[in-house]
């Protein structure tokens, strides 16, 4: 994803084995080729965060530098309707329930927030802190943490986490960080129906009782931020603004292993359900995949032109959600890194455009959008020295648009890659049979 | 609800508690054999059972003289006893399950197997399980037949045969499976109001996407349908005004292949005579014939064209609502039509022999070309001019259902959820079978996507609006052609003229 910088380079237009032009090829034009690129008049908004209910259906995006909320149903690849109003300033994380019917948000108006993803509506305010990075929820339901800078309100105070009771909205317990902060400000706070897990830009973390003032050990302290940490079953992880991802067993805070991520602050990071695997994700735009039990690298991959903000898994971590300051939130194959595919964060809120990265039957790649205008069609010569843009009137432009809008497609690709490389392969063998044959086997390919 | 008791039964075992259930303790069940002196009649006047007396006691043998009971005569007794069709079906696939186990055991009459130990074996039972695959068609046409079945859809009983083997519960006592599959009906309202909240929430919200992802297929469905008719009145277009030029450029290009191939054999053999060589190449570029057939049968069909002017035409235009009821019914043919065709969907596909598997693919094919290689072509006021051809669509149709033995009005795809509520299965089975539809959907739909360009022909399509952008253009760049092609055949000929003079010398 090159974000705003890519979004007119072009991508061809061939399918497989020549199927384009069919039993025409030679009295079409020899030499022109079509080619596509995203035709947006106005940059996306960089997304501040992402995060999937776990049952994969609703992704939760938030904005850079903006109060807004979004919500896409990866269903029917559609934003609901609602508009999710209240914030007065950018919301910089989100915590959804365990029954997917509601999430809470961190924002810099200084408040946290119930909405209900069935409605839009905001049903409950948390207040009384200053600007609000990070939030969690408990599994149980019962409580709320948040952490914030509190040095908005106060010149004696800092970073501190809050523990509140959903039901009644008491505040439970505070969860002070004293030492002196350092940029980039940051704060996270976790929670494991036991302890509670802070990491701040005092350049300490913490484990603490619930209902206690004073941390019951601390896991490390550095020159630099904590930007966001991670809680597995055994294990604590915190991604760094030193480029280094610092785990330690969570129970007796003993070191376990530290990561490099590499010279640029580490944004964001995610533990596998199995605690194999961690994700991290950096300012550069890359996302580095590590076997925690070796320590080795599995993958380092560019995916964002700009810093990534904020990562989360779906599909039983076969998925990864990045989201970016480009603009763009992509989805990642979690083994391999690869793209399945990129969602654009657009201005306007009723368009989708969402495209998936060239393959064997698609070298064009594909894509999914509700308003076809931001699909421009150019028609070039191989050597790229002639150009012509197709007018959205010429029946050229909309066969191309046609053949590559493919929502369901996409879909299946963001769904299980694995169904989609199987439909795909089984397409490239019949087509290849099917051009080997002639009369009757042609049509074999389209059995599905 | 699952049944207390979940031991496994044999076939005679089920016999003798659903005659009893049915008839009471003294009835005599040899009455039911072909050679009893007084046998129970069939509603066809037939004696219920088509075997011996012998071959009932050889039923209950489970030693060395078993007689295994066929489905045919499953259905007429369990019939005779009022069965319900779940226990009808799970007594079929006992039967079937028998033939089977026996066969895998290496039973046979007289041999030392024992039966009885190996058909309650669950090691047994668990490894080969898997493996047994009845014919579901063959199951759907039997119990069709019968009236008492008759109006249940090929759909309901495919239903209950894959949910039988699914958990294997057509080897438990017969009489057990009344707990698992209720007489009562249950509406969708009492099936709700025994959830909990958000049970019915999130019951509610996966119907609706199942809804919205059939409606979808039904529409992508029609689109290509419709989209492959227009593509066919642009290829008419196109044949209307360059199909003599193309007529000749198919005839010069098979020439020129034909003379080639001439060429080249009289280098090769040079003792062949002038005939034979002839008959040779022939008999080789056939493919270039059919292309040449192939654009002729294409300039004949644009011919039949007629303009949309006609005075007539446009008084006896259809009226909308035949329109859009036209095209209700055809959405509805063609979801038919599709879930038969496909081989993850059509009833027991795998189950068909490999004729009966051809004859389903030429179907197919059939469907595919459905306006390909059909002869007419209409003018645009009429409804065929851009709907699919509903007459033609049901030919086919019935042939699926002819070929797997299905009674076609009793197929209706679609209201599968309907029917699982009402026979009160359990919610998270409700649920799965949502899910696991909404994965198969989901995977036709984007299927269709990947091959909607073959489907509709669109890329030749293409072409064809090219050329009829620039007329002139395209006629000249189609006469050089065919000087090009009567050039290189002048040339040919003057070599072949040589060639045999040469020989002649």
């Amino acid at each position: 994803m090159n974000g705003n910088n890519d979004k007119h380079n072009l991508v061809p237009l061939k399918r497989v084995n020549g199927s384009l032009n069919g039993n025409f090829e030679g009295r079409t034009k020899k030499g022109s080729i079509l080619r596509h690129r995203f035709n947006l008049n106005q940059t996306c908004y960089g997304v501040r965060s992402v995060n999937v209910t776990s049952d994969n259906r609703y992704l939760i995006i938030t904005f850079e530098n903006n109060p807004k909320i979004r919500v896409v149903d990866l269903e029917k690849l559609e934003y609901l309707p609602y508009k999710f109003n209240g914030h007065t300033d950018s919301v910089r994380l989100t915590s959804i329930t365990k029954d997917n019917k509601a999430f809470y948000t961190a924002s810099w108006d200084c408040t946290s927030r119930r909405f209900e993803l069935g409605s839009g509506r905001c049903t409950r305010i948390f207040g009384g802190f200053g600007r609000s990075p990070s939030c969690f929820l408990d599994e149980q339901g019962k409580y709320l943490f948040t952490a914030s800078y509190d040095s908005d309100l106060s010149l004696e105070m800092n970073n501190t986490g809050r523990c509140w009771d959903r039901s009644t909205g008491k505040m439970i317990n505070l969860y002070k960080h004293t030492n002196n902060r350092l940029t980039p400000e940051c704060m996270d706070i976790a929670y494991d129906q036991e302890f509670v897990y802070t990491g701040s830009d005092d350049g300490c973390a913490y484990k603490w009782g619930l209902k206690q003032t004073i941390p019951l050990l601390i896991f490390f302290e550095f020159n630099g931020s904590v930007r966001k940490i991670a809680v597995s079953g055994n294990l604590f992880a915190a991604a760094c603004t030193d480029g280094v991802v610092r785990i330690h067993y969570k129970h007796s805070g003993e070191y376990f292993r530290y990561l490099s991520h590499g010279k640029n602050d580490v944004r964001d990071l995610r533990i596998s359900k199995n605690e194999k695997i961690l994700w991290s994700a950096s300012e550069d735009g890359s996302v580095k995949c590590f076997n925690l039990i070796t320590g080795r690298v599995i993958y380092h991959k560019y995916i964002h032109s700009y810093w990534i903000w904020s990562i989360c898994l779906m599909n039983d971590d076969k998925v990864l959600v990045t989201s970016s300051g480009d603009g763009t939130i992509a989805f990642l194959s979690a083994d391999s890194g690869n793209v399945l595919a990129c969602l654009w964060n657009l201005p306007m809120d009723n368009e989708f455009l969402i495209s998936c990265p060239s393959d064997k039957v698609f070298p064009a790649g594909f894509f999914y959008t509700t308003n076809k205008e931001f699909i421009q069609v150019v028609k070039e010569n191989k050597n790229k020295t002639f150009q012509e843009i197709l007018d959205s009137n010429d029946p050229r432009w909309t066969t191309y648009i046609q053949g590559l809008n493919n929502k369901n497609l996409v879909l299946t690709k963001l769904k299980n890659n694995g169904h989609y490389t199987s439909l795909i392969e089984h397409y490239v063998q019949n087509h290849y049979l099917s051009n080997q044959a002639s009369g009757q086997n042609k049509h074999r390919l389209l059995r599905s | 609800m699952e049944p207390k008791d979940k031991k496994i039964t044999f076939i005679s075992e089920d016999i003798r508690q659903v005659v009893k259930n049915a008839y009471g303790d003294a009835f005599d069940l040899l009455r039911l054999c072909k050679d009893h002196p007084d046998p129970i009649l069939y509603h066809d006047d037939m004696p219920v059972l088509n075997i011996t007396q012998d071959e009932l006691v050889g039923i209950f043998d489970l030693n060395n003289h078993h007689f295994f009971i066929s489905a045919e005569q499953v259905v007429r007794f369990a019939q005779y006893c009022k069965l319900a069709l779940p226990c009808t079906i799970a007594m079929i696939l006992k039967a079937e399950w028998e033939v089977f186990v026996s066969e895998i055991a290496g039973y046979s009459s007289g041999s030392t197997v024992n039966l009885r130990s190996v058909l309650i074996n669950k090691d047994f039972i668990d490894k080969h399980v898997s493996k047994f695959t009845p014919d579901k068609g063959r199951i759907i046409g039997l119990i069709n037949k019968e009236p008492a079945f008759s109006d249940f859809k090929a759909n309901q009983i495919e239903f209950y045969v894959f949910d039988l083997l699914q958990e294997h519960n057509f080897l438990i006592a017969n009489e057990s499976l009344k707990y698992i599959y209720p007489d009562n009906v249950i509406t969708e309202r009492l099936f709700l109001n025994n959830l909990s909240t958000e049970q019915q929430a999130s019951f509610l919200q996966l119907k609706e996407l199942w809804q919205v992802r059939y409606a979808e297929l039904d529409d992508k469905l029609l689109f290509l349908e419709r989209k492959k008719k227009i593509n066919l009145n642009c290829e008419g277009r196109y044949f209307r005004i360059f199909g003599i030029l193309e007529i000749e450029i198919s005839r010069l290009k098979c020439n020129s292949q034909k003379f080639s191939i001439i060429l080249h054999l009289m280098k090769v053999h040079p003792e062949f005579p002038y005939r034979r060589i002839v008959a040779l190449a022939n008999s080789i570029i056939i493919d270039s014939d059919k292309d040449k057939i192939d654009i002729k049968n294409k300039f004949a069909r644009s011919l039949n064209y007629i303009g949309g002017s006609a005075t007539e035409e446009r008084t006896s235009a259809p009226t909308s609502e035949f329109v859009v009821s036209y095209m209700q019914d055809c959405k509805k043919l063609l979801r038919k039509l599709f879930f038969l065709l496909h081989s993850d969907s059509c009833p027991s596909y795998s189950a068909l022999t490999e004729q009966k598997k051809g004859q389903i693919n030429t179907l197919w094919l059939q469907l595919m070309k459905s306006t390909k290689n059909e002869f007419f072509t209409y003018s645009p006021s009429m409804v065929l001019y851009n709907a699919p051809d509903y007459e033609q669509l049901l030919s086919i149709y019935y042939k699926a259902c002819e070929i797997l033995n299905l009674t076609p009005d009793n197929m209706e795809p679609g209201n599968r959820l309907e029917f699982m509520i009402r026979k009160g299965l359990p919610h998270e089975k409700i649920m799965s079978f949502l899910k696991w539809e909404l994965e198969s959907i989901g995977l036709h739909l984007a299927h269709l996507e990947l091959v909607q360009s073959e489907y509709t022909n669109e890329d030749q399509t293409q072409a064809y609006i090219r050329a009829l952008e620039d007329i002139n253009g395209h006629t000249e760049k189609l006469k050089s052609e065919i000087a090009k092609f009567m050039l290189k055949i002048k040339k040919i000929r003057i070599k072949i003229r040589e060639g045999l003079l040469k020989v002649a010398q």
